[in-house]
């Protein structure tokens, strides 16, 4: 809900000159290597299948990093997420699990 | 009792009320603009729910001539006898009530990409900052003599869900035990590429147990298909496949494809003059993007809509964006789950246009399950990212087919299967 609210009155701070300047030149740059996907992109993308799950979870988010981890490496059984999880880095399902977690993306 | 996602939704949109006015001191770019979105499948619904979720202040538009989505993930299963046709419809209500979507029930019929303007079938006219098109497929009938769109109800291709599905439904119920049905897969690229083969494990299914002298022959314009070493494994395992016996025949024919079908004797023909008889005929056309994208030049000479992968905004005409089976967002393939996907960067990617913020990085999933039997289940996954020239590539070492085949394993997946399509529907419908 607080997330609604930002949307509707986003609260515009300029950004410090050194790191717009920084924005500005790395947006100039030819680009190679490429940010981390967004964590709210890779949610709504969890959604898809577990969005109902979702409305009630509760696992902790060092639990459920600890869980995606393993289906990446393998230790917990699955039959779809460890093909799911290898696609992304381990700081990747961190900012999943993370953003999943915090009450305020209430999904 | 409501859900804790409806509940957030009716307070959310009260709150919305309230503090609109102390908002206005601020003026948001946002809070003006319309986004329109033509067609409510898959791809259309969850462009609009997300685009709501995201920015309820933006005005969005659904229009969708039918009150009614009938789903083709799982359409199949209606062969099979343990899914209801009916279970597979939805309406739009969720989408107008909880989310707030103007919902019009009309046809599209001309798009002014220069005008930014809708013109519906009843002459009303619409204006749009922002149009995303989700209009699915359409079928191309020239490869073919005997048999077109107008003799569909006697050859059903079964390709939307719907009436299409009930015809060929009591076609094969119909059938006499020791019949042939014929399914006709199409080439490259189509909507739901596993989706002729699950068709025939489910018919086969049928057959089984209720005519087992029967036979599946799947006339093929491919030489490979999706899941293919696991469909061919569970085909031997539960249809005989392999022996004099079995309930299916894959016949690939690339270079000698079917180019007539006399849809009274049920007589199908291939360049080479080879005949088939068959009591059934499923004939799945080639296909190319829905009419609407074709009458507004979104289309190359592919037949499907080029697109700027991060937004699915159009190549050709700019502020019209294609998502789902009609756009290409290649390598992600022409499904239900694809759709869903390209409709969230796409709603992500507007949202953030229309507030002056920048583009996220996108990834895009898609997963297809197939049942073999009614409680056998394969799939195949790939995990998409964006690379440094703006194409969605397929993640080295992701994705993939399913690794484990015992009985446990593909038991699990039939169940996923089933509430992977529970899942999605919500997810994009309500």
């Amino acid at each position: 809900m607080k997330n609604q609210f930002k949307v509707i009155c986003p609260s515009i701070t300029p950004l410090p000159p050194l790191l717009a300047t920084a924005i500005a030149i790395i947006t100039l740059l030819p680009i190679t290597i490429r940010a981390d996907t967004s964590a709210k992109i890779m949610a709504y993308a969890c959604y898809t299948c577990h969005g109902k799950e979702l409305m009630s979870y509760n696992t902790p988010t060092l639990k459920l990093t600890q869980q995606l981890l393993a289906f990446k490496n393998g230790s917990k059984t699955s039959t779809i997420m460890e093909r799911i999880t290898k696609g992304y880095s381990n700081s990747e399902l961190q900012s999943v699990a993370t953003y999943i977690n915090n009450p305020k993306n209430a999904f | 009792m409501l859900s804790r996602r409806q509940f957030l939704n009716i307070t959310g949109s009260a709150s919305i009320g309230l503090l609109t006015p102390s908002c206005h001191k601020q003026p948001l770019k946002s809070s003006s603009a319309h986004i329109v979105i033509i067609g409510g499948g898959f791809g259309g619904a969850t462009a609009a729910k997300t685009i709501k979720k995201l920015d309820p202040t933006i005005q969005v538009t659904l229009i969708e001539p039918n009150s009614h989505y009938i789903s083709c993930p799982g359409s199949n299963w209606v062969f099979a006898d343990f899914k209801k046709i009916h279970s597979l419809v939805f309406n739009y209500s969720t989408l107008s009530r909880l989310y707030h979507v103007n919902v019009i029930h009309q046809v599209a019929n001309h798009i002014d990409p220069k005008k930014q303007s809708i013109t519906l079938n009843n002459q009303q006219e619409i204006h749009y900052d922002r149009l995303i098109i989700s209009p699915g497929i359409d079928f191309q009938w020239n490869n073919i003599s005997g048999h077109n769109a107008s003799t569909s109800h006697l050859i059903p291709h079964a390709w939307k869900a719907g009436q299409q599905t009930i015809l060929l439904n009591n076609q094969i119920k119909n059938m006499r035990n020791g019949g042939t049905v014929i399914i006709c897969a199409p080439p490259n690229p189509f909507r739901c590429p596993p989706g002729p083969y699950e068709r025939a494990s489910m018919i086969a299914h049928y057959l089984k147990r209720h005519k087992p002298r029967s036979k599946i022959l799947i006339l093929d314009h491919k030489s490979q298909f999706s899941k293919q070493t696991l469909f061919i494994a569970g085909w031997k395992k539960y249809y005989g496949y392999g022996t004099s016996n079995s309930l299916i025949e894959w016949h690939s024919m690339p270079d000698n494809p079917i180019i007539n079908i006399d849809v009274k004797k049920k007589i199908l023909e291939s360049d080479f003059g080879d005949k088939f008889t068959a009591d059934v005929i499923n004939y799945i056309p080639p296909q190319k993007a829905g009419n609407i994208a074709f009458s507004t030049g979104l289309c190359d000479d592919t037949g499907w809509c080029p697109v700027t992968h991060q937004t699915s905004e159009s190549t050709i005409h700019p502020k019209i964006h294609v998502i789902g089976d009609a756009s290409t967002h290649s390598p992600l393939p022409k499904s239900a789950f694809a759709a869903n996907a390209e409709a969230k960067t796409c709603a992500f990617s507007i949202v953030n246009i229309l507030n002056n913020q920048p583009l996220l990085e996108p990834t895009w999933i898609n997963t297809c399950y197939s049942l073999l039997t009614e409680d056998q289940g394969i799939s195949v996954a790939m995990v998409y990212k964006l690379n440094s020239k703006g194409k969605i590539y397929k993640v080295e070492g992701a994705g993939g087919i399913s690794k484990k085949t015992d009985k446990q394993s593909l038991s699990y997946e039939a169940t996923y299967a089933k509430q992977w399509l529970k899942n999605i529907t919500l997810d994009s419908f309500f």
